[in-house]
């Protein structure tokens, strides 16, 4: 049953195995001490009043081509990115791109895999900036993260000062390994310990194992926010990729459901919550 | 690329953020939000109500033949005996092991592996490391939709009384299975949860199901939460990479080795 989970919880791997063994092992309760508690809870109220507000739901503005300009009148959506790959990495984007057109399959997403990084960025559809005291969670409703999940793709950034993986410990994996410190309203985020086989889109591009990405996240306005992304591959980039993605704040009563790889998805709350807000937004309110 | 008067307008929002007023109305929506960050890994394993199994200490899937007492009606709990007939002779599939629909309520507060705990001053996230579970638990005063429909984790909103968190969850899916001894309840579960931590390491979930259709009385669970140690890592979670355990056409779950050869079923 485990063979499957090559990329989950390998540290600590073992400590999850007997996790509930362990547990039960020392199930006698500790004594509640509600002071270091409410120690605890000022602690992280301190902490979050510095931390920019980007709660609610956030739309992606741009298309699903992860490098592509903003679609203008008159100007054909992109089909494709023109990162400064080495000879070595266009040739085989080339070769992406050709094979895409008689096999769909080859697209981690029609396997219903994890779309990892930096392709999560870049779906069409809702997301949620998860903003906490010591991490941050990015949680993209439709970039799939597999069959049996609830759908959606969720990404990891600690800003608890922590350092980056190294080692055996910094396998590859689909989100990678992100760090993040804020420069006052700025999320800085490193990533690293991608896994060679991520998409950057459904254009076929893709990035070496050496790849980091570093991101540069800001609210640019009430209602937006912008991720300036700057990735660097030696394997793969003849000199670092900018790539600026933005948001825009969905209307209020806009939810995320569920999303469902292989099941049948059905959104009928959030039909009726975007019904609502049209209703409201009709009504000039 | 960017327009010039973005960056005015960066600057302003800038300023706004760090206005003290802002900082002050921040501190105070978080005041008095427990701290239940961290990981946190379920106390024994995925027999949902470990209260009534039998055998005890049964292993959900494991312990073949193994079952649980609801407080089922007549016509559930047939439906629960002819499950555990099918668990025993692999014809009852379960979607988290052939990877197939997400394991939605409350089979999410029952599973292995990572769990965050990410609360927030309108919102709690419950995020699952088994299967990538997303669950979000409304804490902005918003009620259910009037049709909140059906979805995998259903529509869930709640409260703060002190430092228990009270959840109310409704509109979820029929398909879904409780635990792998076959447990299923109907599209009309209400859930109402009482989430706490009584001790500075445990997380406590205190869960009652009520059920018009499947349940004659409340059925009553309670679950807990160990914190991890520090520097325990949640990692993506990927069901259909390198999957060896599809469902053949005869609806049986079946083991495979890399090359996709039958080696158990």
């Amino acid at each position: 049953m485990q063979t499957r989970r090559k990329t989950a919880a390998a540290l600590g791997a073992g400590l999850f195995l007997l996790a509930p063994c362990l547990a039960e092992a020392q199930a006698q309760a500790q004594a509640p001490d509600p002071a270091a508690e409410a120690a605890a809870s000022a602690a992280r109220a301190r902490k979050a009043a510095l931390l920019p507000d980007w709660s609610g739901v956030w739309r992606a503005v741009q298309g699903p081509v992860f490098d592509a300009p903003p679609a203008r009148k008159g100007v054909p959506a992109a089909t494709r990115d023109h990162p400064p790959f080495t000879a070595a990495y266009e040739a085989r984007y080339r070769a992406n791109i050709a094979r895409l057109r008689t096999d769909k399959e080859f697209d981690p997403l029609s396997l219903c895999l994890p779309v990892g990084l930096p392709r999560m960025m870049s779906f069409a559809g809702l997301y949620e900036f998860v903003v906490a005291p010591d991490q941050v969670w990015v949680i993209s409703e439709n970039a799939p993260s597999g069959p049996a999940s609830s759908g959606a793709q969720v990404r990891r950034i600690y800003t608890d000062g922590r350092a980056h993986l190294t080692g055996d410990d910094l396998f590859p994996t689909y989100t990678g390994n992100s760090v993040g410190r804020w420069e006052g309203d700025i999320l800085v985020v490193s990533t690293v310990g991608l896994n060679d086989a991520n998409f950057v889109d459904h254009t076929g591009a893709q990035l070496s194992g050496e790849a980091m990405i570093v991101e540069r996240i800001r609210a640019t306005g009430p209602d937006t926010l912008e991720d300036r992304f700057t990735i660097t591959d030696k394997k793969a980039l003849t000199r670092p990729w900018a790539v600026t993605r933005t948001w825009r704040r969905a209307p209020p009563g806009v939810a995320i459901v569920d999303d469902s790889c292989r099941g049948k998805s059905v959104n009928p709350a959030a039909l009726t919550d975007r019904a609502a807000a049209n209703a409201a937004r009709a009504k000039g309110q | 690329m960017r327009a010039p008067w973005t960056t005015g307008l960066a600057l302003a929002a800038l300023a706004l953020s760090f206005q003290p007023a802002a900082a002050a109305d921040a501190a105070a929506a978080w005041a008095g939000l427990p701290d239940w960050s961290g990981v946190w890994g379920m106390v024994g394993n995925t027999v949902f109500d470990r209260a009534t199994v039998v055998p005890p200490n049964a292993g959900a899937g494991v312990t073949l033949g193994a079952r649980e007492h609801p407080p089922y009606n007549a016509q559930w709990e047939a439906r629960y005996v002819k499950n555990i007939a099918g668990v025993t002779d692999g014809t009852f599939p379960d979607p988290a092991t052939f990877c197939g629909i997400p394991i939605g309520m409350p089979r999410m507060v029952n599973s292995p592996d990572g769990y965050e705990w990410v609360v927030t001053p309108k919102q709690v996230w419950m995020l699952t490391e088994n299967s990538m579970g997303v669950r979000r638990i409304y804490t902005d005063g918003r009620k259910h939709p009037a049709d909140p429909g059906h979805t995998y984790t259903g529509h869930a909103i709640g409260h703060w009384e002190g430092d228990t968190l009270v959840v109310d969850t409704v509109g979820m899916r029929a398909e879904s299975i409780v635990d792998r001894t076959g447990l299923q309840l109907s599209d009309q579960r209400h859930i109402v949860e009482r989430i706490r931590k009584v001790d500075p390491t445990t997380l406590e979930d205190q869960i009652t199901i009520e059920d018009p259709l499947a349940l004659i009385a409340p059925w009553k669970v309670t679950k807990r939460f160990r914190l991890q140690p520090k520097g325990t890592y949640i990692f993506d979670y990927a069901c259909a990479e390198n999957n060896r355990n599809p469902v053949d056409e005869n609806g049986r779950t079946i083991t495979t080795d890399s090359a996709g050869k039958v080696i158990a079923n």
